[in-house]
């Protein structure tokens, strides 16, 4: 017999490892859960504050027995999944949604764009090429708001260590920045020049995702290598309560993650 | 074949099936109730869709304390749908469809589901159900019936159907007058349960249509998801949390309509913010995107979208005003 709903929606005990501030408003939860499957990058899991809510929230991390989620506040449940402590235990469903398709990157050059709190779904896309010894073949473009929005600040001097392109932006002049400031998408025409025949995965706010993928047709890049991943907002996580829809598309299920040509043809880009 | 079946013919279906095991409910102008005989003849179609009845909402799917999650058994009680319409008969195999994609609210229930269905003599002005080939006469359950004076003219449609009838006696075959005088009636009605422009028959207008043209079938739109909400194919659900205590409670799944401001809002922008944006996606997706997910379509033509919209406006006013132009 099928699944029901009901059956579906039963989460399950994530206990709280710890906790790592990352932003005045943003903290990455280390959970210990015991899904069935082992989360990819790029998908995501429903996150249950008791009586509170439900919220999808990717994965930014998965490790052995761990997973982490980093979260940002603001609404009601993402303000009681950012005062957890270690020990606290919320409810946990997933791992839902298609991943990053880690395998068309293999054994190619791989351009990530990341925009504000779009880093964390590509963050476990850099463990895994690093992981995998492709670190060289990997260039990081993120850009953030400010200084202090920047998330995995520690990390992303290791990833520079281990041979990723790691080049950062700020939105606009900072006191305490000597970076590059300017949008995100304005970074992608250098990659290209150190790039060669690459593929892209792009997470950010969509207004900056529509623009990278202009700029990515207009360098001559094909779209059929250019991936996304889209927010939406979701009920179920499964396709089944019709929340995230865009025309015949589920985002749950037939995404977050989209090919940047055909999520154009949906839409309307 | 065609039975002819006297005026005790719902009450002893009826009984038959409650026997069996079924709770048998019947339409009525105030929604469903359940019946234990004979009922009079219900509206066409009746304001309440059946989904309603398969899942009440809202319904509890999870039982939290502190952080226990406790899973909470969906009700499995088989149910017999008497008096059901063509219609919603055909939205309920529509939704069947739908569940091999993902469950829905009612899946569990269409697995023993029993569908006596009464035909449709006398079209409603908004009914399109002959565009839709969904009715006016039953093209699925397992038994049609039609009132005709004081007796019933009885159509076995499944094997389960045609089994029932040989329990409760009936095999009186109908007299050819009778054969007759019900292919009048249907086609009649068939001529009836058609609407210009008929929604059905658009889509590539449709996928066409500008923003102008969806301001121009929203502009009496209030956003309030009468449609959706009486929509027997409409399976979007919201889940929201119920509190009995400081750290007791629960969540309850509740139906849903894609019509109102905050169903696709995110805390980072809204992709459906104007009401023109909002009416597309209910149209849209009945009568194009539906097509592409489920290999169906996804209106029946009851015409409960237009007929209980407090402005008129639904499926058959939007597509008119969008292939006027």
């Amino acid at each position: 017999m099928m699944d029901s709903v009901t059956h579906k929606l039963t989460p399950i005990k994530a206990v709280i490892a710890d906790v790592i501030k990352e932003a005045e408003d943003t903290v990455t939860l280390v959970m210990r859960v015991s899904p069935q499957k082992v989360p990819e990058p790029g998908q995501f899991a429903m996150l249950y504050a008791p009586l509170v809510g439900e919220s999808a929230i990717s994965f930014s991390g998965i490790r052995d027995g761990v997973v982490e989620h980093t979260v940002r506040r603001v609404g009601k449940v993402t303000t009681v999944l950012t005062s957890l402590s270690p020990g606290d235990v919320i409810g946990w469903r997933g791992p839902y949604g298609k991943p990053w398709p880690m395998s068309e990157a293999k054994g190619r050059d791989l351009i990530v764009v990341a925009g504000g709190i779009g880093m964390a779904p590509l963050r476990p896309v850099i463990h895994r090429r690093i992981d995998e010894g492709e670190a060289e073949r990997t260039i990081l473009l993120y850009g953030a708001r400010s200084p202090d929005q920047l998330l995995y600040r520690k990390e992303l001097k290791e990833w520079q260590e281990a041979g990723v392109d790691v080049r950062l932006t700020i939105d606009k002049p900072h006191p305490s920045w000597s970076g590059r400031t300017g949008f995100v998408t304005e970074l992608i025409p250098e990659a290209l020049e150190t790039a060669k025949d690459p593929v892209a995965f792009i997470c950010g706010p969509e207004i900056m995702m529509k623009v990278a993928i202009g700029v990515f047709e207009k360098s001559g890049i094909d779209l059929s290598r250019v991936w996304v991943s889209l927010e939406r907002k979701m009920r179920c996580g499964f396709g089944s309560c019709g929340y995230c829809q865009i025309g015949p598309i589920f985002v749950c299920r037939h995404g977050p993650t989209f090919r940047a040509d055909e999520l154009r043809c949906v839409l309307g880009w | 074949m065609i039975y002819y079946a006297g005026p005790d013919f719902l009450d002893r279906v009826i009984r038959r099936l409650r026997s069996d095991g079924y709770a048998t409910y019947a339409p009525s102008e105030w929604g469903w109730f359940e019946v234990e005989g004979h009922f009079s003849e219900p509206p066409t179609p009746p304001p309440v869709p059946p989904k309603h009845v398969l899942r009440k909402t809202p319904s509890l799917v999870l039982r939290v304390k502190g952080t226990r999650f406790e899973y909470v058994e969906p009700d499995r009680t088989p149910v017999a749908l008497i008096g059901i319409r063509p219609c919603d008969a055909f939205a309920l195999e529509i939704l069947r469809k739908v569940s091999m994609f993902s469950p829905t609210l009612v899946t569990e229930k269409l697995s023993n589901l029993f569908m006596v269905v009464e035909e449709c003599p006398n079209p409603s002005p908004t009914c399109f159900c002959a565009d839709a080939g969904t009715g006016p006469d039953a093209r699925v359950g397992d038994l049609a019936y039609m009132r005709l004076g004081d007796g019933f003219l009885v159509r076995p449609l499944t094997e389960r159907g045609k089994a029932l009838l040989v329990s409760v006696g009936i095999d009186e075959l109908a007299p050819k007058e009778a054969l007759e005088t019900y292919n009048d009636i249907v086609n009649k009605a068939t001529k009836r349960a058609r609407i210009e422009p008929s929604p059905h028959h658009h889509a590539d207008e449709l996928k066409e249509a500008t923003w102008e043209d969806w301001e121009r079938a929203s502009r009496n739109c209030a956003g309030c998801g009468s449609c959706s909400i009486s929509c027997p194919t409409c399976f979007c659900f919201d889940i929201r949390e119920v509190h009995e205590g400081p750290d007791e409670g629960g969540r309850v799944v509740v139906w849903d309509t894609c019509l109102s401001l905050y169903f696709a809002a995110m805390a980072s922008h809204n992709p459906r913010e104007k009401i023109p944006a909002r009416l597309r996606q209910f149209v849209m997706h009945k009568l194009v995107w539906w097509r592409e997910q489920f290999g169906i379509t996804g209106c029946v033509g009851c015409g409960r979208c237009t007929s209980l919209c407090p402005f008129n406006v639904g499926i058959i006013t939007a597509v008119k005003e969008v292939v006027k132009k």
